[in-house]
């Protein structure tokens, strides 16, 4: 049985004690827990994404950025839209600008209004705010909504600090409230949550002995990383997907999801009076009262979408943009009715690679006519058609080659015929004059088509006057490490296509044209019977490859070389 | 006040601790003022009775029963009783014990009665261990109850201590490591990895010791906090050299209730070799049914009674005895891994009801058949692993070092104000982050 000397202790002691006891407490949960869970939920894979947790630290760098900012806020179809690097690099009114896109997975005006405050403390200049049809509907019950929001102002309440707090909590709805930590208390009992989780990704990282932060374990760099600041204007985007199914998946798609969505709120947005509304004003609001500019963004969605809206459906959403651009300070750029081509989609409704760089484009002339004073009327003319124009050219030179001598070279750019690639989402072609006398598959982003036939081809027609094997070389070079390579195939007339050769052997990156014959198919090589017609078709197989000539040679034994062909 | 607590725990059930505290106060008292052995015996049997008739009623009869169905359906495929279905009320068999070792008592003429049936009424249903124990004796409450109460400073915080001290190891040890023993005994897969069933004893091991003595602790903190000294439960059962030596510190207020109010009764050790084994068995037997009426807690007693009994024997022999005295150390170390090795086998019948599930896990426990694969099991472990490796590695360090300087609990109360609270904030922080969003409720609850 444990005893003490009763006079060892006096009630001051146990209150003194006790006061030191709630202290530390205090102290362990304010200095220790709070940023050890921060740390493990941008850190590590407690969240699904790291970017989730990084809000509050993402304002806090951009106040400590010094020269022209811009915040974009939305959901991912901003934050897919949004190349903050490549903006900065395309604006012309400001240099060294910094163009922060926070937009994410899931964000509502309602779960983005928590931010207001932070915006407005970072000293943003501008603020990229989406607004789209799918932001306007009407809050419904669904566990999986409540759910989310329940998760976002947990981890936002986490991570921000008391300054962060603004009125946006009038706006909180009673059923919303637990889920904001408005005092420490409140905060402790978030952290809470995610503690347990945290501690064991602490002893994760010291088992596994990593010295820095692993990237992708959330996907996020660590705050204040050589990654940080680029990451937080061009995060980390996800691959590519409508790129990489045929026009008949795609369609398909649609097929089966649009009808139902198309009746769905995403689709069926309100002009007033709902959460996400009053959410949009309180922003609106408060940001332009604190001399911060708006930018209303609208995005466009896969082009498929629009066929499945009814006529008037979405005037709602033309009268809510319309009413906020009626606020001082706030600028719009609605894109949403822009018909885009589908090959700059990665989905239903977020842009891919080409779409973001056009959308950069856009966005970059945009901010420039907010700082030059442009017309408001500016931002909403669409100029995409110049894409499709573009996209459906391919003129051959219409000669055929007639091989009579030993060798025989036809310029790669003198092309019979040619076609764009029969997937009209894909923008690749085969361009002249690119290089020294030579053609180009272009762009080379590592993208290819999954079906040969679907790439762009040029074709070439020859007639050869005297049987016997003929021998063919491509004279070629590569760019990207692994990724350039192109078809070959022979067609007769009245003759069934041949197999595809795939050609893949080109010099890595320095440059160098080399003569090739080698091919998947051994090399390549040709039986004339007597005179003969026929094509040679090249397809792009993977993006990047440049071809100068082709040399067609009844000689076994002959190897083309710089010196014998010139 | 128990009894309000009693009432909101227990609702009517309050009527029979009211029952039982009514009869044996009377039977305490008419036992006290008879000299006739005839009727001393029959206020006893009227105290014993009661108390095992509620025992048995509330209980054992669905086990009972369920029992009777089982081997009537084996033998003549007939159809079975039904069952009660009565709830079991809290803390029955802690308070039905306690009031019994009262009446006992006054029979041998080793205590005398409360003179206050207010006094015994407050022995008898004491909230701070009525639920769970410990089981105290009539004698030791009573010396403290006839004292005037001290409500000193040094009891406040020896009280608190106790308490946070329990809250901690229930909430931080006891619920965490639960989490594992609960997902391998309950999926009941890979049970051949012995890996996973060694982890799992051992988590159910440090489960029920930090559940149980945390109980204990919390009840010793809340009665010091009243001025009232509990006796220990547990002293560190882990450093235990032999399951004689476990069953000195496990559960101590039970296994000195049954040795002297069983054990001995029944002809303990001085009547020869056979009483002794009838006794000890029979002792351990019923001890592993006071726990719970399942055949997993009859077969946990008839095992630690075979490992008593073996343990009798074999430290009876030449060559063992000359071992601890040649080899103290190494033989020390030795008895101690066996001992351990051999309760924490114990555990796997005392948590596992299901029979296919506890057969396959006891032959993989002692390595027949078994085999061990990594991946395996950190792949079927539950999301939060090294934290809970962590606490189980502190627990050892901890539960080796706490007997060596008096206890955890002494050394943080006999600490200056500022060190007390620096140390008690931290375990309070480590309590509130490190709390499984599962809370399991006390093992002994059940009991």
């Amino acid at each position: 049985m444990i005893s003490l000397p009763e006079d060892s202790e006096n009630l001051f002691t146990i209150a003194k004690s006790g006061i030191v006891a709630g202290l530390t407490f205090l102290f362990v949960s304010t200095f220790v827990v709070n940023p050890l869970v921060t740390n493990a939920m941008i850190e590590s894979q407690i969240l699904s994404n790291g970017r989730y947790a990084i809000v509050y630290d993402a304002h806090e760098t951009i106040g400590e950025f010094g020269d022209f900012k811009a915040t974009a806020i939305g959901s991912s179809i901003i934050r897919d839209a949004v190349d903050g690097l490549c903006i900065s690099q395309n604006m012309d009114s400001k240099t060294g600008a910094g163009i922060f896109n926070l937009g994410i997975s899931g964000g509502n005006p309602y779960t983005e209004m928590i931010q207001t405050q932070a915006v407005i403390n970072s000293k943003a200049d501008l603020v990229l705010l989406e607004l789209g049809p799918n932001n306007l509907w009407q809050f419904y019950d669904s566990q999986s909504l409540d759910d989310y929001i329940e998760f976002r102002f947990s981890i936002n309440s986490i991570t921000m600090d008391h300054d962060d707090v603004g009125s946006w909590t009038e706006l909180i709805r009673e059923r919303d409230m637990p889920y904001v930590a408005l005092t420490d208390i409140q905060k402790m009992r978030m952290n809470k949550i995610y503690s347990i989780e945290s501690v064991e990704s602490t002893f994760e990282e010291i088992s596994s002995g990593l010295p820095e932060i692993d990237f992708t374990r959330s996907g996020v760099p660590g705050i204040g990383d050589d990654d940080w600041l680029e990451y937080l204007m061009t995060p980390t985007y996800k691959p590519p997907n409508f790129e990489l199914k045929s026009s008949h998946e795609v369609r398909t798609y649609f097929e089966e999801n649009m009808p139902k969505l198309a009746n769905g709120s995403i689709y069926n947005p309100k002009s007033e009076g709902t959460l996400n509304h009053n959410s949009y004003e309180y922003i609106l609001r408060e940001l332009t009262k604190n001399g911060i500019e708006v930018l209303l963004i609208g995005i466009p969605h896969h082009p498929l979408v629009y066929q499945y809206l009814s006529e008037n459906q979405l005037d709602e959403y033309n009268l809510t943009f319309a009413k906020y651009l009626e606020y001082d300070g706030v600028y719009g750029m609605n894109m949403f009715w822009e018909e885009w081509p589908e090959w700059m989609f990665r989905d239903r409704n977020h842009l891919g690679l080409h779409g973001r760089e056009y959308a950069c484009e856009r966005i970059a002339e945009a901010i420039d006519s907010i700082n030059y004073n442009q017309s408001e009327a500016f931002f909403v003319q669409p100029t995409v058609e110049l894409f499709l124009e573009q996209k459906s050219q391919c003129d051959g030179s219409g000669l055929t080659w007639n091989v009579i001598s030993e060798n025989t070279i036809i310029p790669a750019k003198e092309y019979s015929f040619c076609s764009m690639a029969k997937d009209q989402r894909l923008p690749h072609k085969w361009e002249k004059g690119v290089t020294d006398a030579g053609i180009r598959l272009s762009p080379d982003i590592g993208l290819s088509p999954r079906n040969v036939v679907d790439g762009p081809m040029v074709g070439y027609n020859v007639t050869i006057e005297k049987p016997g094997w003929y021998f063919f070389w491509f004279e070629t070079r590569g760019e990207s490490d692994s990724d350039d390579t192109f078809a070959v195939t022979f067609e007769r007339p009245n003759l069934p296509e041949t197999s595809f050769s795939i050609i893949s052997s080109f010099p890595q990156g320095d440059g160098e044209w080399i003569w090739t014959n080698e091919s998947s198919m051994a090399p390549l090589k040709m039986w004339v019977q007597d005179s003969w017609d026929i094509t040679i078709k090249i397809w792009m197989q993977e993006d990047g490859v440049e071809l100068r000539r082709i040399l067609i040679s009844n000689e076994p034994s002959f190897i083309p070389t710089e010196e014998v062909v010139g | 006040m128990s009894l309000v607590f009693f009432w909101l725990a227990s609702g009517w059930h309050v009527l029979l601790l009211l029952l039982s505290t009514t009869i044996d106060w009377r039977s305490g008292n008419s036992i006290h003022a008879s000299s006739d052995k005839r009727v001393r015996k029959r206020w006893l049997m009227i105290s014993l009775i009661t108390n095992l008739s509620l025992l048995s009623i509330f209980k054992y009869l669905d086990f009972l029963i369920r029992s009777f169905n089982l081997a009537a359906l084996k033998i003549s495929n007939s159809p079975g009783l039904d069952e009660l279905g009565l709830a079991l009320p809290v803390g029955i068999s802690f308070y039905t014990f306690q009031t019994m070792s009262y009446t006992i008592d006054i029979y041998r003429r080793k205590t005398v009665p409360y003179q206050s049936f207010v006094d015994f009424g407050c022995y008898a249903s004491f909230f701070p261990q009525l639920v769970a124990g410990p089981i105290v004796r009539a004698d030791d409450f009573k010396t403290q109850l006839d004292r005037p109460m001290s409500y000193n400073s040094a009891n406040i915080k020896i009280g608190l201590t106790l308490i946070v001290y329990g809250l901690f190891k229930k909430i931080v040890f006891a619920d965490n490591l639960a989490l594992h023993a609960n997902q391998i005994f309950t999926e009941g897969e890979h049970l051949g990895n012995i890996g996973l069933i060694w982890w799992a004893s051992l988590c159910f091991g440090i489960q029920i010791y930090c559940d149980f003595s945390a109980y204990t602790n919390i009840a010793l903190g809340s009665a010091r906090l009243l001025g009232i000294s509990l006796p220990e439960n547990f002293k560190t059962p882990y450093a235990a050299t032999s399951p004689q030596d476990f069953w000195r510190r496990w559960h101590i207020s039970l296994s000195t209730w049954l040795r002297d109010y069983l054990y001995i009764p029944l002809g303990g050790s001085r009547h020869g070799q056979r009483v002794m084994l009838f006794a000890l068995m029979t002792t351990m037997i019923l001890g592993g049914l006071w726990h719970g009426a399942s055949w997993n807690f009859v077969i946990w007693g008839l095992v630690h009674g075979l490992l008593l009994v073996g343990h009798r024997f074999l430290s009876k022999l030449n060559l063992v005895e000359k071992l601890f005295i040649n080899f103290k150390t190494g033989s020390t170390i030795i008895s101690w891994i066996i001992t351990q090795y051999l309760v924490f086998l114990t555990w796997l019948i005392f948590r596992i009801e299901d029979v296919g599930v506890l057969f396959e896990s006891m032959k993989t426990f002692v390595g027949i058949g078994g085999y061990f694969d990594f991946s395996e099991f950190m792949l079927f472990l539950p999301e939060i692993k090294l934290l809970t490796f962590a606490l189980a590695v502190i627990f050892i360090i901890g539960h080796g070092f706490s007997g060596r300087f008096g206890g955890f609990v002494y050394q943080l109360s006999k600490q200056r104000s500022i060190a007390w609270g620096l140390t008690v904030g931290l375990m309070i922080s480590v309590m509130y982050f490190l709390q499984p969003a599962e809370s399991v409720d006390f093992i002994y609850f059940r009991f």
